[in-house]
């Protein structure tokens, strides 16, 4: 007769003690549940949780579904990624998704068949089920499992965290200061002394011969974060507390993105817009930036209301007297398409609301209306019109 | 004064003035009465932070509204996440705990009832200062003063110089005040557990609400105090001249952010602990089997609050911690699902198995079920960090964490609701209109939150009054705001049937559905002394004992000494007075800080309130308790509403008990063939490698190359290395002894061709598998593993170490004793002559 444990043997760890997952047929041969056991299950049968199950399953389809249909069409979707870290970030995600999605099929089928098959019957009135309390090996596989699940995810993720956070700034890099302000983004090109707002031009990035762009992020007042998820996942700029990040974009276009932590009461529209230009068209747009102001040749009456006005106070042009730096450089105004950091596109009209009131556009932007007149406004905006 | 004296003046004091009722609710110490009181309040800001969620979905029904301003959305905002977490889920998490836990320990009252009601009083006014911020600034429709700086007030944020004005102090304060009420309420609860178990049982033996109430307690504690100091902080930095988060001044914005977090997540774990515990209730009762793996759901609750504290760090991937921080972080947070999967495992082989009544309680813990998996899912996705560079601070997370509150903790909390209201007010719910609730709610909340995960992939940040068109946006945002029509509806159902079956719902019985734990051996509702007798138990489901008493749970369960004998019935209890003494005690606190917001004067009113209030509860307290007498009736027999509740008392035969799983190979067997099969894979390697000429050490080598990863060309990944060897040789023994483990476990379990299975299946697909693992963890395996020859060598191990363990013998568990042999019990043979089966 094989040894049949005893009693205090069982509880100790010993050689024998295996690990096993139990075949629940042999579970209970007793009168009172033999029946219960060889009982067929009816799909049909209208149970409001089985109903659930059809509805849920489907749903979940159709969500996945109707979400990735939508995916391309949208310019600041995760899931089309167009530089190298949001391409890690991209390959990781499908990682973590493949494994998830085969947990979740596994445990749902295992609540739905649950919930399906144990459902009180009519005939079960006279007893109680089986009380089952518990099995030292079946806890262990479904602990050991999900750790072995979590060493390989672990493992995975540390690799995407090193390959985006430590990468080696290449010599060929452009390096970009990005600082951000309430509610406008600040970018300085400190090699090739650009400064610019809200809008980011970086050069594409061959894969064979790359020129990434690192940023470093600064910040003047709050925390704010750049987010252009089609580039990288986003990094807080965070005053006292400077950040680096770095993108490396393979296609030429313009990405959107907009600052991703609340930092006061426009932070809904301070937008971000990247151009990424063929390296060409990046230098032409350097050139262009570093150009002085061209002196017109009739003194500018905007010009004048510019300069006895605050608007110097905040704002600088480079080549007129001022040192502003409290709000985005206009030197090479014109050559933005959005003002008020993406808020509104850049035409006359805009330019003139925007001066005349900023909280038409932007309610609760940090630049005052400085009440001019409406001739003054014309003529400032006219002004303005020649900073290209 | 005499007891008849003292009784006369109670009864007539209880025919009820309405100015009496009032005084009795405002001085009550009674822990029924408190955790009613912390239900009703939560269920009033639920409302209010509801309505705060419908306007800004409104909002956002479309882009570029302007169905609000800015500067109403974003206190909208953040008065929402405040409020629900500080004033709906703790209060509702401490009214259960503080109704139930007495009753389920068999004793009388919290272990202090007066800092139970100076707690609950403490939240009550803490609510009040933050909802006072209403009431000022450019009035109300502006949302006056409401603070606007998130639910987790960023610094630098916070400072006066971009917070000018009051509405960050009301914030700060209203949550400080509150907070001294959650700390009282969790010291209760931990003394209470601790101390104040009725005799007979051991923590062993208590329900598992207790246990999980006991660890959210030390959770409280240990995460409300950094709040606390950084709320003081704060108050230093804006009013003192301080500079802690004053980044202008060399302060820390990420100081706050840590300090704010380690509170943050183990506040989540403080709401999530209860809603566990109430599906660890209601889940076995309504399966009718009891909760499978009781030590381990015990185990696994610790390992949560020990992991929870180690977490924080994950709502900081986007700040920019180093690499290395950044790992530790995302290690712990994904360790932090293995128990909370474990508890999960054990819910469904509770249900597996028993007979399912699909009444509203279980119809909310099944629901719960389902979302928590999908949002510890969605969890996993975000502790990876460099998929939370992208997700974070986006509706990602915000569908995440909803899934986890509304989905998960809400859900629950409704089932506990249902579950107890014949228990809290002696009346049934309608069980239509619970029905209705459920199905209303889980439409409106998948409408909302499903879809919310899709807008958040997309690109969507949150806490944005609004949004530019033509980036995809607009359809999903669309939907998510219908599904607030259906949640909405849901509420007002729920909020109906609670008021409607508390004035004209069916009378409930004592234990209305057949349930084990002590709460439903006394009336619907207790009285006020909750146990005529302390009861004495003996197992973990004293009232399934009374219930069957020829087959009682403490047979079953690990045996311990027991020599109490049941007690006796009082005829007359003392019961602490009822005393106003905390609730002033607490409204003169919450005065002394709504003053620094208002005027000096306040402040000074408070203090001489909160000094009166002092005074006046060290006299309830020293030199002796006041007690008031109460009057016991005799308990009447425990009913229940169940119609065939008279069967299930005559019980014939033995139930089956059982001890998982039947047969299995022992561990010396899996041993055995792991060995025999690695000598075979190592033979047939050598074979192989030395005919396809990449030398036998190239296998050694690429083993060992997660260790070595200088190591990449092919001279060197051919030549031998020492080191390789060791490790390899390692690593291969490990991995194959392993996997003939597994072999030993799980090779039983099929009853046609194992050999097949192990030797060929399960190889290959271990193949595959290894493909797309290896690749994605360091693509160099991919590029240099010979493939063919791997999948070979594989069959080889597989085959071998599968026919090796097979011949092993199987041994017999628990299954196949009797009964009386597992118990220990000596008894009469006679009584079960089947032997090794049980009836």
């Amino acid at each position: 007769m094989p040894r049949l444990p005893t009693i205090r043997e069982f509880p100790t760890f010993r050689w024998s003690l295996p690990i096993a997952i139990p075949c629940f047929q042999h579970l209970v041969h007793g009168p009172s549940r033999a029946v219960a056991f060889r009982a067929s299950m009816s799909i049909v049968r209208s149970s409001r949780c089985g109903l659930a199950c059809f509805v849920f399953v489907p749903w979940l389809a159709g969500t996945a579904g109707t979400a990735s249909a939508n995916v391309s069409s949208s310019p600041t979707s995760t899931f089309s990624p167009s530089s190298t870290p949001a391409q890690s970030v991209f390959g990781l995600s499908l990682f973590v998704l493949a494994i998830n999605v085969a947990i979740f099929v596994v445990v749902f089928s295992l609540l739905a068949y649950t919930v399906v098959k144990f459902r009180k019957k009519a005939a079960d009135s006279e007893h109680e089920p089986p009380q089952v309390y518990g099995s030292t090996q079946i806890e262990l596989a479904w602990t050991v499992i999900p750790l072995l699940i979590v060493l390989v995810l672990f493992l995975a993720t540390v690799r995407v965290i090193a390959a985006v956070q430590n990468a080696a700034k290449p010599r060929e890099a452009i390096e970009i200061t990005a600082i951000g302000h309430q509610f406008w983004w600040e970018f300085r090109y400190p090699g090739l002394n650009v400064v610019t707002a809200n809008e980011m031009h970086v050069p594409v990035s061959d894969p064979e011969h790359p020129t990434p762009t690192f940023l470093t992020l600064l910040s003047t007042d709050t925390d704010h974060s750049f987010w252009v998820p089609r580039l990288a996942g986003k990094t807080d700029l965070i005053p006292n507390h400077p950040n680096h990040m770095w993108i490396d974009p393979h296609e030429p276009g313009l990405y959107l993105g907009q600052c991703a932590q609340y930092c006061g009461i426009q932070h809904a529209k301070m937008l971000l817009r990247v151009y990424v230009q063929t390296r060409p068209d990046f230098d032409r747009w350097i050139e262009q930036q570093r150009q002085p102001v061209k002196a017109a040749d009739v003194v500018s009456e905007g010009k004048v209301v510019l300069e006895t006005s605050p608007c110097l106070g905040c704002h600088k042009v480079a080549g007129v007297a001022g040192n502003g730096e409290y709000g985005p450089d206009l030197t090479h105004l014109m050559s933005r398409d959005t003002i008020a950091s993406g808020a509104a596109p850049n035409t006359p009209e805009n330019l003139h609301k925007w001066i005349r009131d900023p909280s038409s556009i932007k309610p609760g932007a940090t630049m005052p209306a400085l009440q001019l007149t409406e001739k003054q406004i014309d003529a400032v905006v006219a002004y303005l019109e020649t900073l290209r | 004064m005499s007891v008849e004296s003292t009784i006369l003046d109670r009864i007539e004091s209880e025919q009820a003035l309405p100015l009496n009722w009032i005084c009795d609710w405002l001085t009550t110490v009674d822990h029924k009465r408190l955790g009613i009181l912390y239900i009703l309040f939560a269920l009033v800001f639920l409302i209010i932070g509801g309505i705060d969620a419908a306007v800004m979905r409104i909002q956002l029904i479309r882009p570029l509204s302007d169905f609000v301003s800015p500067q109403l959305f974003n206190r909208m905002f953040t008065m929402h996440g405040t409020t629900m977490i500080f004033f709906v889920a703790m209060p509702l998490v401490f009214g259960f705990a503080n109704y139930l836990t007495p009753l389920m320990i068999g004793a009388r009252d919290m272990a202090f009832p007066r800092l139970n009601a100076f707690s609950l009083w403490m939240t009550v006014f803490g609510a009040l200062i933050l909802y006072s911020s209403f009431f000022g600034g450019r009035g109300f429709l502006d949302g006056a003063n409401a603070p606007d700086v998130g639910w987790f007030a960023y610094a630098p944020l916070t400072a006066r110089v971009f917070s000018p004005g009051h509405s960050t102090d009301f914030w700060t304060l209203g949550l400080l005040v509150s907070g001294f009420g959650s700390v009282g309420t969790a010291i209760n609860i931990a003394a209470t557990v601790l101390c104040m178990r009725c005799p007979g049982m051991t923590l062993g033996k208590m329900p598992l609400f207790a246990w999980l109430n006991l660890i959210m307690a030390g959770l409280v504690v240990l995460a409300v105090s950094p709040l606390t100091a950084a709320q003081f902080m704060l108050l230093i930095d804006r009013y003192l001249g301080g500079h802690f988060f004053d980044t202008m001044a060399g302060g820390s914005a990420v100081l706050w952010m840590h300090f704010f977090w380690i509170f943050g997540h183990p506040e989540v774990y403080v709401l999530v602990l209860p809603a566990f515990a109430i599906a660890s209730e209601i889940i076995p009762v309504f399966s009718r089997k009891a909760i499978f793996g009781y030590p381990v759901m015990v185990g696994a609750t610790v390992a949560i609050g020990f992991l929870g504290m180690s977490v924080w760090a994950h709502h900081m991937f986007a700040i920019g911690m180093n690499s290395n921080v950044n790992s530790f972080f995302v290690l712990t947070t994904m360790a932090i699902s293995v128990p909370t999967g474990i508890k999960i495992f054990n819910w469904l082989a509770t249900m597996w198995g028993g007979q399912i009544h699909f009444k509203t309680p279980m119809l909310f813990c099944i629901g719960f079920l389902f979302q928590f998996l999908v949002a510890g899912l969605t969890g996993i996705t975000l502790g990876a960090a460099p998929v939370n560079w992208q997700l974070t601070g986006s509706y990602f997370v915000v569908a995440h964490f909803h899934y986890v509150i509304v989905g998960g903790i809400l859900f629950c909390i409704f089932g506990g609701f249902y579950y107890w209201f014949p228990k809290m007010s002696g009346r049934m719910y309608n069980e239509r209109l619970g029905q209705l609730h459920f199905w209303f709610f889980l439409i409106g909340f998948h409408l909302t939150f499903d879809f919310m995960h899709v807008v958040g992939l997309l690109g969507m940040p949150r806490r944005i009054y609004t949004y530019e068109a033509g980036r995809g946006w607009d359809v999903w945002n669309l939907i998510v705001t219908i599904g607030v029509v259906f949640q909405g509806a849901a509420v007002l159902v729920f909020i109906g049937n609670l008021l409607w079956s508390y004035f004209r719902g069916e009378e409930a019985a004592s234990d209305p559905w057949d349930a084990w734990t002590l709460e439903w051996s006394v009336n619907s509702p207790p009285p006020e002394y909750n146990f005529a007798a302390i009861p004495v138990v003996r197992s973990r489901r004293p009232v399934w004992d009374l219930k069957h008493p020829d087959d009682p749970d403490w047979k079953y369960e690990p045996a311990e000494p027991f020599n109490h004998t049941q007690n006796k019935s009082e005829d007359v209890v003392a019961l602490p007075a009822k005393t106003p003494w905390p609730v002033a005690l607490a409204l003169g606190f919450a005065l002394v800080f709504a003053g620094l917001v208002t005027t000096v004067f306040v402040s000074s009113l408070g203090t001489v309130l909160a000094l009166c209030g002092c005074v006046g509860w060290f006299r309830d307290v020293l030199p002796q308790e006041k007690h008031e007498p109460v009057i016991t009736v005799a308990t009447p027999p425990v009913t229940t509403n169940r119609p065939q509740i008279a069967q299930f008392h005559r019980m014939t035969g033995h139930p089956h008990r059982a001890h998982l799983p039947l047969e299995i190979h022992p561990v010396s067997a899996g041993i055995r063939g792991g060995l025999a099969g690695a000598a075979a894979m190592a033979l047939l390697t050598m074979i192989w490698t030395s005919l396809r000429h990449t030398g036998v050490w190239y296998p050694v080598n690429l083993l060992a190359a997660g260790f070595f990863p200088d190591r990449v060309t092919t001279s060197q990944l051919v030549a031998f290395h020492w080191d390789a060897l060791m490790v390899g040789g390692v690593v291969f023994v490990f991995a194959t002894v392993l996997i003939g483990l597994l072999y030993g476990a799980v090779l039983p379990m099929f009853p046609r061709h194992p050999i097949f299975l192990g030797g060929v299946a399960v190889p290959i697909l271990g193949a595959g598998l290894a493909y797309g693992v290896l690749g994605t963890v360091n693509p160099v395996f991919n590029e240099r593993i010979d493939w063919p020859g791997f999948v070979v060598c594989l069959v080889a191990f597989g085959t071998v170490a599968g026919v090796v363990v097979s011949r092993c013998e199987r041994i017999r568990t628990w299954q196949h004793l009797s009964f009386l042999d597992r118990a220990g019990i000596e008894a009469d043979r006679a009584v079960d002559q089947a032997g090794g089966r049980d009836a």
